[in-house]
């Protein structure tokens, strides 16, 4: 098995067919980041709710 | 339900198993691998994919978004049993946790759906000329596409309450039902309408060479859909149990 | 064992008989926004009949799930809802009453005004009995589908449209059928499969939506 293109250049050309290739590759790869990061950034959202739920209730003298 | 309940085993192990905490814990050791030996397995797959695997006689280079666009679709239709089987745990043994991986389940199957669709009419403009056909294959992911948005509004709908997790998981369940049923009738009538079939989606038979990437980026795919539930589970947990102990305790700890 | 059944047959077919108006409207709408297809697209007869199978299925598919609504919707309001839910009889066969009033009152009516449908769009002359075959075999599965999706959203306040996302996709099958039965016999094929499908359809609906419903009903009625 080698490398299928001549060069780098040939890679993202594709013989015409890269526009499609690389838009489906890059679409793919957002959607995939989204799918890790949307999560990620909505557990840091509920881990600083909960700080600040600590946080108040705290700050008058002892928790619930 | 009760007759199913009274059955139920209460095996320590099974409802340490339903224990939220229990889940973010356990998760949380495996993420780093998994999501490492996701990482590895895509790479790997598309690297081979786009560049080593040799072109199609008919299609040229662009059958190579099938590395893309056949693990997105085995995802998205696997997605929703997932998430319907989640919804049954749920409802017959009554567990929280089992009802947070549904919900998580359905934004990720949406989305993986709406990926397959997109890949597929990027894929079908230099294939056969067009952007979108409404042949079998096609609507019936559009129809599952339908299926997972109709789950999610309705889980929007009720707020998250106990009763729209139930809502939820038994119209999973009717979805699962309706699988085949659809499946089956749009199969029937494609073939109606078009009585000389050229099987505009299916895949070309396929040289090792060509199939062995797909394996990779099919497995890849699988350990990134785990990932993706892992994450949006372990998120809706802190969400829903910020008021207990652990939770807190993890908070102060300075963990993430 | 059947005493749910007719009860709530006859007594859902009453509260319609007082509500004459609004049960009229899914009726009225069918043949209104039928009118809209020559509008919109063509007057020519040729044409028309291609597309007049499809077009008459679709409205009339439109048509139950604009009244599938409505189905629980007044019971849950004036609380005559939750009475049948606590009542220690099978739910099953009280909501198959209701369906059945449902359709009598809905399906039965578009099925029976299609033929006039079928001459406004051009309809071929081989396509009116399976018209109303198909249709009188496929809103009832319409009705008995929509219901589940209605018990499901029962107690949420702006319901109605979600309900249409819901159900729509698992309506599909049945208007791929229906309207494959008038094409068939059209096209001059025997349309008794398409048609026999439906039935099955019927069939299977009719055993387990009820319980679906019930089920929904009970799990999801009550916060």
């Amino acid at each position: 098995m080698s490398f299928q293109f001549e060069n780098l250049g040939q890679l993202l050309v594709m013989d015409g067919h890269g526009p499609f290739v690389w838009t489906a590759v890059l679409v793919s790869l957002a959607v995939m980041f989204w799918l890790i990061f949307k999560p990620l950034a909505d557990s840091k959202a509920a881990q600083k709710n909960v700080a600040r739920d600590i946080a108040r209730l705290t700050n008058s003298n002892g928790e619930a | 339900m009760n007759w199913l309940t009274n059955w139920s085993p209460s095996w320590q192990w099974f409802h340490r198993l339903g224990s939220p905490r229990w889940f973010y814990q356990t998760t949380g050791r495996w993420l780093p691998w998994l999501s490492l030996l996701a990482l590895a397995l895509l790479s790997t797959g598309l690297v081979w994919g786009l560049g080593f695997a040799p072109q199609d006689a008919k299609q040229g280079n662009s059958f190579r978004i099938i590395y893309l666009h056949v693990p997105a679709s085995f995802l998205a239709l696997a997605g929703y049993y997932i998430m319907a089987i989640a919804g049954a745990i749920g409802l017959i043994w009554k567990m929280k946790l089992s009802y947070m991986v549904m919900k998580s389940a359905a934004p990720i199957g949406a989305v993986l759906t709406f990926l397959a669709l997109f890949t597929g009419a990027i894929w079908g403009k230099p294939t056969w000329g067009t952007y979108w056909v409404w042949d079998a294959r096609v609507t019936s992911m559009l129809i599952l596409l339908f299926l997972y948005l109709g789950v999610l509004a309705l889980q929007y709908a009720f707020h998250s309450n106990e009763a729209g997790n139930r809502a939820s998981a038994i119209l999973a369940l009717v979805g699962t039902v309706n699988i085949p049923i659809i499946y089956k009738s749009v199969d029937w009538w494609y073939t109606l309408h078009q009585p000389a079939t050229i099987k505009l989606t299916s895949a070309p038979s396929m040289h090792p060479d060509m199939f062995q990437p797909l394996l990779v980026m099919i497995l890849g795919f699988y350990c990134f859909y785990t990932v993706a539930l892992f994450l949006f589970t372990r998120a809706e947990i802190l969400r829903r149990e910020r008021n207990s102990t652990w939770v807190k305790e993890l908070v102060m700890g300075g963990q993430h | 064992m059947s005493s749910g059944f007719s009860d709530y047959l006859r007594r859902d077919l009453l509260l319609a008989l007082r509500r004459r108006g609004e049960a009229a409207s899914p009726l009225v709408f069918f043949i209104m926004v039928s009118t809209l297809v020559p509008l919109g697209i063509t007057p020519e007869s040729a044409r028309l009949a291609e597309i007049a199978p499809g077009i008459i299925w679709v409205m009339a598919l439109l048509a139950t799930l604009l009244s599938t609504d409505g189905l629980f919707a007044s019971d849950y309001q004036d609380g005559s809802l939750e009475q049948l839910l606590i009542s220690p009889q099978m739910l099953a066969m009280p909501l198959l009453g209701k369906i059945t009033a449902h359709w009598m009152v809905t399906g039965l009516p578009l099925t029976l005004a299609s033929p006039i449908l079928g001459v406004m769009l051009s309809l071929p002359d081989e396509g009116y009995l399976p018209m109303v075959a198909s249709l009188a075999l496929g809103t009832g599965c319409l009705s008995l589908i929509g219901a589940v999706g209605a018990a499901l959203t029962v107690s949420l306040r702006k319901g109605g449209l979600l309900l249409s996302l819901l159900v729509m996709p698992l309506y599909m099958p049945v208007i791929i059928f229906g309207s494959a039965t008038v094409q068939s016999a059209i096209d001059g094929f025997a349309w008794s499969g398409p048609l026999a499908i439906l039935g099955a359809m019927l069939a299977a609906a009719i055993a387990l939506c009820p319980l679906a419903a019930a089920g929904g009903l009970r799990l999801t009625s009550i916060n």
